[in-house]
């Protein structure tokens, strides 16, 4: 990746911005789905059913919730107490399969992950509160299902109801659409329109980023950096929404690559049309080391655009203090670093920014203002 | 640092929800000459924000370890492990009963080889890692590479 940090403020661009770059991944590495929400489901093939009773079909009208989830998986583990409520909960309406999928065996046929997960299934109990299954030795689950879907995360839940896909997704939702699929008024067909429009819609819109990006990568790859920055500007010629990212790539390339100073000058004078990036092209500035004092300030100028743009203070003044470390002014460096913790501690008492400020990202912070303060120490002696 | 790439992970998960297809760990290999005939690999991991990738000496029970193969080539020896250079996160996860050790934002794994001075050849190699977020993880993958050793 060739960014660091994204601030919102450009919300929509950033939003744009790693949309494209997932894009960009798809395109070299993953062949277009075969299977979709509303196709039939394909047939259920395992190695073992490892508890529960094996369902012979599907009842009509009763959903089937085929949980795939493997040994390594924090989040899958994590989401399984939730898993059983729901199971017990839904008994009437609903069968909950876990699918053990994508476990390590190396050189060894994939039934050879067995006792593992079984000796895990056991050890989970009641957590495990549905039926279990491991996947086939040809591992059709994980293929044919999964990965035909273009699913490539798990937790991932398919819904299917008289044999045919329902729903594909996070668990996490899982409360949510089983209310709306019941409902009557869910049209599968009507969402797997949906879901293929919005997939159609942001490649086509994708598609010029794509092909810059690329070339871009690869350029830069070879260290031709300034055939990149050539490209980059024929990018930000174009008539599209992308002028903005390229802009902010060329800085970047400039910055790490080419020449402080005229990276520094580009800036400037981009930055007057307006194109954001304003708080992105601040952080590539005061995470790097060794820049000199006049392009620390430049960068700390732009990071303190951030005060009332919706973003934690907490953070902006913790931007602020890495910038003034790295140019070696470590009284600065404090003074903000304190005001980062503070800051921090009253949005977490006031339950601000909810899971972003945590009493571990402030303990973090704690440490990097002991650290600034050694180094003042260290300086004044 | 970490809270300011936290909050915008929202922003990141629904792009990659609509996206589907995810690739939140890139990596680039480099060789770095230490002396005559003494080289280090640089295999250097840059991590999304909000995604992890796992130490080498994480335990058995817990996420897949990243590991590194060398291919055997009679005119190199790899000398000693893969270290590791980076912030090393390690907390015992309950979910698994065990450490995990991770690494956020990037890490740098470094292998020194030795080859006999004056001979030109090549060393080549994949790294195997799974990476996770706090909602979900992607099965392990390989990435391979071949650098050349003068």
């Amino acid at each position: 990746m060739r960014y660091k940090v994204m601030f919102p403020g450009m919300k929509s661009r950033c939003f744009a911005f790693l949309m494209m770059m997932s894009l960009a991944v798809m395109a070299q590495d993953q062949q277009a789905p075969t299977l979709a929400i509303g196709d039939k489901v394909p047939p259920l093939k395992y190695g073992t059913w490892l508890k529960g009773s094996p369902i012979k079909k599907f009842e009509k009208g009763r959903l089937y919730l085929f949980e795939f989830w493997a040994t390594w998986c924090g989040p899958c583990i994590a989401s399984m107490p939730h898993l059983s409520a729901f199971a017990k909960e839904n008994k009437d309406i609903a069968t909950v399969i876990a699918v053990n999928i994508w476990e390590k065996t190396g050189d060894q046929p994939y039934s050879s992950s067995l006792p593992k997960v079984q000796k895990f299934v056991k050890g989970m109990g009641d957590k495990m509160g549905f039926s279990v299954i491991t996947d086939s030795k040809d591992e059709w689950m994980g293929n044919g299902w999964m990965k035909a879907a273009g699913q490539d995360g798990i937790p991932c839940t398919f819904m299917v109801k008289d044999s045919v896909i329902m729903w594909m997704g996070h668990p996490i939702e899982l409360d949510s659409i089983v209310k709306v699929v019941n409902s009557g008024s869910y049209d599968v067909m009507a969402a797997r329109k949906a879901r293929i429009e919005r997939d159609r819609k942001s490649d086509s819109a994708m598609a010029p980023f794509q092909k810059i990006y690329k070339e871009y990568e690869t350029l830069v790859k070879e260290q031709k950096y300034a055939e990149a920055i050539q490209l980059l500007e024929a990018g930000m010629k174009e008539p599209n929404q992308f002028a903005g990212t390229f802009g902010f790539f060329k800085f970047q390339t400039m910055l790490e690559h080419i020449n402080e100073d005229s990276a520094v000058a580009f800036a400037k004078e981009w930055q007057k049309s307006k194109p954001g990036y304003v708080g992105s092209a601040g952080a590539v500035i005061v995470n790097r080391p060794g820049l000199s004092r006049n392009t620390y300030l430049y960068g700390i100028e732009l990071i303190k655009t951030l005060f009332g743009t919706g973003q934690p203070s907490s953070m902006v003044y913790n931007m602020l203090a890495k910038g003034y470390a790295n140019m070696s002014d470590f009284a600065a460096a404090v003074e903000n670093q304190e005001k980062s913790v503070s800051e921090a501690k009253l949005a977490l008492k006031e339950g601000k920014f909810a899971g972003f400020i945590t009493e571990d990202t402030i303990k973090e912070a704690e440490k990097e203002l002991a650290e600034y303060k050694k180094k003042l120490g260290a300086k004044d002696n | 640092m970490r809270g300011v790439l936290s909050a915008l992970l929202l922003i990141v998960l629904s792009a990659t929800a609509v996206a589907q297809v995810k690739n939140p760990v890139k990596w680039a290999f480099s060789v770095k000459k230490v002396s005559g005939g003494v080289f280090q690999i640089h295999m250097n991991a840059t991590i999304e924000q909000g995604w992890h990738i796992y130490s080498q000496s994480t335990p058995e029970g817990g996420p897949i370890p990243t590991a590194f193969t060398f291919s055997k080539n009679p005119l190199v020896t790899v000398s000693g492990k893969v270290k590791e250079i980076g912030k090393v996160e390690k907390h015992f996860e309950p979910l698994f009963k065990v450490d995990v050790i991770q690494f956020s934002d990037k890490v740098e794994f470094v292998q020194l080889v030795k080859v006999k001075k004056g001979v030109k050849t090549s060393v080549n190699g994949l790294v195997e890692y799974m990476s996770c977020n706090d909602k979900e993880c992607l099965p392990p993958k390989e990435e391979k590479f071949s650098l050349s050793l003068q």
